[in-house]
């Protein structure tokens, strides 16, 4: 985010260069759900543009969760790149990716 | 005088310091300069213009407003755009120009009420990620790249204008930070 460690530019203008080794190595640490088979997660990216504030204001905006919550989520991030907002169905993560989106924020689904 | 951006303005008038969290009926008020509301109406103007009609594939711009919703299944990311790219285009586009109806002709008040102050928080994000998009913006530098490169004469035409641009998204950004203090609640 803005003001913080730097981000490539060119990041921006291709998909996220960083790949989950395979899926055992994402760690849904906002997940609620205690039966993780075939679950699915909604991971944010960190980007050199939006502020912490505004992600911070979105995270609770959309999800509900309360300023705490959401500001470790935002710092989570901020300091290792990414993380996992939620988790669910494909098509309720799906949903996710496009509210976030309208949003500015760069999220993307993949399988936990 | 100091303008320190956005506030939050309690819809009964009788205290402009609230304490509590942002009630629904509550403005949100900065006051522009005639010369600033110029240059946001002009920007603005073109980035609704990249936003309607530009291509995602090729601009980077527009990859980064309508990103991939997955990174590790092209088809999956196809379908999920199809889906959702001209609604989300849509939407866009409409609160950009609600943003540009809401900036007085020759400065002065901007207020913003009910769903104004949701569109200029979406705007603001999307005419900063291409505006930073345009110019490179990194965390590390607010500079710009390549402005020495080039011949020389291109190069200070272009120069002026990442220069305009940067001071824009300078801007924008201080807009953007008072307004989201101001819409933020409080209290945890």
């Amino acid at each position: 985010m803005a003001v913080l460690t730097a981000v490539p530019g060119e990041v921006l203008t291709a998909t996220p260069t960083q790949t989950p080794a395979g899926a055992s190595s994402v760690v849904p640490e906002a997940t609620e759900a205690a039966d993780s088979s075939r679950q699915w997660v909604t991971i944010v990216w960190d980007d050199p543009i939006n502020l912490m504030s505004y992600v911070t204001y979105v995270f609770q905006t959309l999800f509900g969760y309360d300023k705490q919550k959401a500001t470790k989520l935002m710092l989570d991030v901020h300091h290792k790149g990414k993380a996992v907002v939620s988790a669910g169905m494909r098509e309720r993560m799906e949903h996710d990716v496009a509210r976030l989106h309208s949003f500015g924020l760069w999220a993307t689904v993949q399988r936990d | 005088m100091v303008n320190h951006g956005f506030r939050r303005v309690a819809a009964d008038r009788s205290s402009t310091t609230p304490s509590e969290s942002p009630a629904a009926d509550d403005a949100f008020v900065v006051v522009v300069a005639g010369s600033e509301a110029d240059a946001m109406r002009h920007v603005i103007s073109q980035v609704v213009k990249v936003v309607e009609r530009g291509s995602v594939t090729a601009d980077p711009a527009l990859r980064r407003l309508f990103p991939d919703g997955y990174t590790d299944d092209p088809a999956a990311a196809a379908e999920l755009r199809r889906f959702t790219e001209n609604a989300l285009r849509t939407e866009k586009v409409a609160a950009l120009r609600r943003l540009i109806d809401t900036i007085p002709a020759d400065g002065g008040e901007v207020v913003l009420a009910g769903s104004d102050a949701r569109a200029w928080l979406t705007g603001l994000t999307d005419v900063r990620l291409v505006l930073g998009t345009r110019l490179n913006i990194t965390a590390e530098a607010d500079a710009l790249d390549g402005l020495d490169e080039g011949p020389e004469h291109a190069a200070s035409e272009e120069s002026e204008a990442k220069v305009f641009l940067l001071a824009v998204y300078q801007y924008l950004t201080f807009l953007q930070e008072s307004l989201v203090q101001a819409m933020s609640p409080d209290s945890d």
